[in-house]
């Protein structure tokens, strides 16, 4: 890999003279290749196909379409449906994240017994399968007949909620929520263990207490990594879709059908490639807005 | 700053109960594992009960639970070896051997992190479909791969710039070729680093559930999918439920914990340190 | 025979020229110091000459030989790094046989090489232990004693003291010395420190702004400075330096300071041409009936030597460096008279004008 004659070649052209040591195209070359292939190839087919005509189940509808899928899809109630769900789960999550996340990462920064147990407790839940979450909310907890909080409430007096019936979105906004809590607190916590202790100590001898502190000095400190918490968690949340298909499929009717889950139906249960494509680009578009910003945000850190 | 004996108690209060609050449903779902099925859906519900391993047998002669298991640890392991071979070179070379474009190379891995699977889950589908991998490990192996190598790349960057360059340029004067760099001195030295990178490619991918949903059906189904089967009436039986999970769980909360330092640094790409 | 040649050697990246037209001859056995600023481009030129920089264009040959395209470990040169660079994973005795090994040297020949140095170096004791259980004194031994083993052309050393303290770089100046004999080995040496300079090397090469200023004994570099630069960067305590305009009477030139005083100098200039003057202090002396004249603002006792600054108009200090009797009280007005001989003069490009001695 390095180029080393015996003799060194006075006869070299002059050009290739300031050319690095080492060539790094062999290393780099894997990586680059197979993920150029794995964006490029995929992006390309979905774009093409969202303008055919492509039925799995119907050999005959074959040929352009042209914007017929998009049409169809965008004057289909369905997914105006859908894209509000997606929002309204995503933007709710977030909010739910990003509050008990700062209140989490604050409450296990502090100096308690057994700090480093309650750490770990904290932030099991980022590590279950989004199969097993889903599960076991919906039937040891969220069951209406033998689900614990059914039992808490009708303990205390009130009626038993038939969560996924009644409130099908925000119950999965819970479960997600209950996932995405300890990613926000590890990186908040992370970002609060870099906040300078000699700084809350000038603050605390200016007099600043409690809240004062909270708000003046560790939420603005927090504030960038609030700002990368979000951003990453919304490429997440954008895609979210095992919880969805293993506790409501959807419903009922369309109501907690988001954007992917509207995908995953149009493709896989009906077949209807075109419009399922049409539907995979607006996705990728959605994602894309939010991208944007986070890989600029990203990076930026690298100029160090 | 001294604190009083009751802000003490209120600081530990706090904080415990936020962490219990968090652990309880896997919690809950640990303690059904060990209840009958009557035991499980009880209510109200039964905190002091004998418990059984009854589900643990139960779960592993009637759902064939190995053979989902071992999915798992193939297509988690193979996927994040494969990972692991394909990225290290790039990164040692960006780390090491910058050069004008190498941010730009970076900032493009990253990007192809986000395409939201739905967006491309027809054509992958299709070519799954074409190219025989539908239900296969290898097919499985192959998207988690390439779902992890912009992690894993990155991850390792930075891990890799926290060599002090003049380590290898003194290995460079005294003679190590790039490959012996790599081995005698680079692997251990970032050896916790690459560790921390793998388990947590083990872990996204163990978990990963939209392509193993979509793109097996029985043969090559990880647990993530083998559990989902469980929506149907088969959720009806907690108790069984509850250890199947714990025992798809139990590994992963183990590398979550040896990984959990280095975990923020490969999910905000090197943002937060 | 080993001997470093640069031609015409320069660096850029793209557009930004960090080092440029370096011309310089190192002989065998030769001890050479590159001093200069931070960011002259004094370790951007040794990084070029181990190889771990390309060059961007001229010629480097070692030996004769060409080896602009020849890799760093082919180039028989040993590098001690600023940070010392120590493999942290091995112990003493890995860290200095590591280059041995890869070149495939056996065992017992290993083992002695290290032994030998370790000998030289006094950290015979220390062989077994890993870095991290060192003092920066001995980390420092074990990266030279690194060098050594590989019984190089040439050594190359980047600003090798600087993580030291004050009184352990004494002690390594005279243990580098003593090992440049020792050894009789070349040795090419990058400092910001112009005492480390002075002290070592046989010669300096003064680089400021990414070209030589000046190469030279580092006699020869103290009493003839050749541009203004080096007259300010080498000697401590600095040279006194002022500005002043050329003007002439009578035939013959004074210079008038910025300052405001006005003395002789003993060469023609035209009128009008800004110049700077230059005295070391200890050239300067108190003499009631000497040209210059000014108020002791402070003094400074170092116990063998005494620094006096002089007032000599608008604020502008004049050094004064004596012996253990003070020049006065501060407050004092005092007069100072210095030789013609040790009087520097340098015109408006910051280039020494020689004095032509008068018969």
């Amino acid at each position: 890999m390095l180029l080393s004659p015996k003799n060194p070649a006075l006869a070299r052209p002059v050009v290739a003279e300031d050319e690095p040591l080492i060539n790094t195209t062999p290393l780099m070359a894997p990586s680059v290749v197979l993920l150029f292939i794995w964006m490029i190839v995929p992006l390309a087919m979905t774009l093409w196909f969202s303008v055919q005509r492509y039925n799995l189940l119907d050999p005959t509808s074959v040929g352009f379409a042209w914007f017929d899928n998009y049409e169809f899809l965008l004057t289909d109630p369905a997914l105006l449906n859908a894209i509000k769900n997606t929002i309204a789960l995503v933007v709710g999550v977030l909010a739910a994240t990003v509050v008990f996340g700062v209140a989490c990462a604050v409450a296990l920064d502090a100096q308690f017994p057994g700090r480093g147990i309650a750490r770990l407790f904290c932030i099991i839940p980022f590590f279950v399968m989004p199969t097993v979450s889903a599960l076991v909310w919906k039937n040891l907890l969220m069951n209406p007949v033998n689900g614990l909080f059914s039992w808490v409430l009708k303990s205390v007096g009130l009626p038993a909620i038939d969560w996924f019936s009644n409130y099908p979105l925000s119950s999965i906004g819970i479960i997600v929520a209950w996932q995405w809590i300890p990613f926000a607190t590890l990186i908040l916590l992370t970002s609060l263990q870099s906040l300078d202790r000699e700084q809350i100590e000038a603050a605390r001898m200016d007099g600043a207490r409690g809240w004062t502190l909270f708000w003046n000095i560790t939420l603005p400190h927090l504030y960038r990594s609030i700002t990368i918490v979000v951003m990453i968690e919304t490429i997440f949340l954008l895609s979210v879709f095992a919880e969805i298909l293993v506790t409501t499929s959807g419903g009922p009717g369309e109501a907690s059908t988001t954007l992917p889950f509207l995908i995953y139906k149009t493709a896989l249960l009906d077949y209807d490639v075109g419009g399922a494509s049409a539907g995979g680009v607006i996705a990728i578009i959605l994602a894309n807005i939010v991208a944007f910003f986070l890989v600029r945000t990203i990076a930026h850190n690298l100029e160090r | 700053m001294e604190q009083s004996t009751g802000q003490k108690i209120a600081t530990a209060l706090v904080g415990w109960g936020l962490s219990l609050l968090m652990a309880f449903p896997i919690l809950w779902m640990a303690l059904a594992a060990f209840k009958t099925e009557s035991q499980a859906i009880a209510s109200p519900p039964i905190f002091f009960f004998a418990p059984t391993l009854e589900n643990f047998a139960a779960v592993f002669e009637r759902a064939n639970y190995p053979h989902f298991f071992l999915n798992s640890v193939v297509v988690a392991g193979g996927s994040t070896l494969l990972a692991l071979i394909i990225g290290l070179p790039a990164a040692y070379a960006m780390a090491f051997y910058p050069t004008k474009r190498t941010k730009d190379v970076l900032v493009w891995m990253l990007s192809t992190k986000m395409m939201p699977a739905v967006g491309v889950l027809v054509p992958i589908y299709l070519m799954f479909r074409s190219a025989g991998l539908i239900d296969t490990r290898s097919g499985l192996v192959f998207m988690y791969t390439l779902m992890n190598l912009p992690i894993v790349v990155w991850m390792l960057f930075t891990f890799f710039k926290d060599v002090p360059k003049e380590i290898l340029e003194a290995a460079l004067l005294d003679g190590a070729r790039p490959v012996q760099q790599f081995w005698m001195l680079l692997l251990p030295l970032t050896a916790p680093g690459i560790a921390s990178t793998g388990l947590l490619a083990v872990i996204l991918a163990w978990n990963e559930a939209f392509w193993s949903i979509n793109l097996s059906t029985s043969n090559a189904t990880p647990l993530t999918a083998f559990i989902a089967s469980f929506s149907s009436p088969e959720g009806l039986f907690w108790a069984k439920l509850s250890a199947a999970s714990l025992l798809a769980i139990g590994p992963i909360l183990a590398f979550g914990w040896m990984t959990q330092k280095q975990l923020v640094r490969g999910l905000t790409f090197g943002a937060v340190k | 025979m080993s001997s470093v040649t640069l031609n015409q050697i320069g660096k850029s990246y793209g557009a930004l020229e960090v080092v440029s037209g370096i011309n310089l001859e190192i002989a065998d056995k030769e001890f050479v110091v590159l001093v200069g600023p931070s960011g002259c481009g004094k370790t951007t030129l040794l990084r070029m000459i181990a190889g771990l920089e390309t060059i961007t264009v001229g010629d480097l040959l070692i030996d004769g030989e060409r080896v602009n395209r020849v890799r760093p470990d082919e180039r028989g040169l040993a590098m001690v790094f600023q940070s010392y660079a120590l493999y942290p994973h091995m112990t003493v005795a890995d860290n200095m046989s590591f280059a041995l090994r890869l070149a495939g040297v056996d065992k017992s020949e290993r083992d002695r090489k290290v032994n030998e140095a370790a000998k030289i170096l006094q950290l015979d004791h220390l062989l077994q232990r890993r870095p991290a259980q060192l003092s920066g004194g001995q980390r420092q031994r074990v990266a030279i004693g690194r060098a050594i083993v590989r019984d190089p052309k040439v050594f190359l050393f980047d600003e090798p003291l600087s993580n030291l303290d004050a009184a352990l770089r004494i002690q390594m100046r005279i243990e580098l010395a003593r090992l440049h004999k020792q050894l009789s080995a070349t040795m090419i040496y990058v400092t910001h420190d112009q005492v480390e300079a002075m002290t070592m090397a046989d010669r300096i090469v003064v680089v400021n702004k990414g070209g030589i200023e000046q190469v030279g004994t580092p006699m020869e570099i103290y009493q003839n400075p050749d541009t203004v630069f080096v007259a300010g960067f080498i000697g401590s305590p600095k040279m006194n330096l002022f500005e002043a305009t050329a003007t002439t009477v009578d035939g013959r030139t004074f210079a008038h300071l910025n300052s405001g005083q006005k003395i002789s100098v003993p060469m023609q200039l035209k009128p009008g041409t800004q110049i700077t003057l230059g005295v070391r202090p200890e050239a300067l002396t108190a003499d009631s009936s000497g040209p210059l004249a000014g108020e002791i603002t402070v003094i400074e006792h170092l116990g063998g030597e005494t620094l006096t600054y002089v007032d000599i108009g608008n604020g502008k200090l004049a050094t004064i460096k004596s012996g253990e009797a003070s020049l006065g009280q501060v407050g004092d007005t005092i007069r100072v008279s210095f030789a013609a001989d040790r009087l520097h003069v340098f015109g408006p490009d910051g280039r020494a004008i020689r004095i032509q001695p008068r018969h």
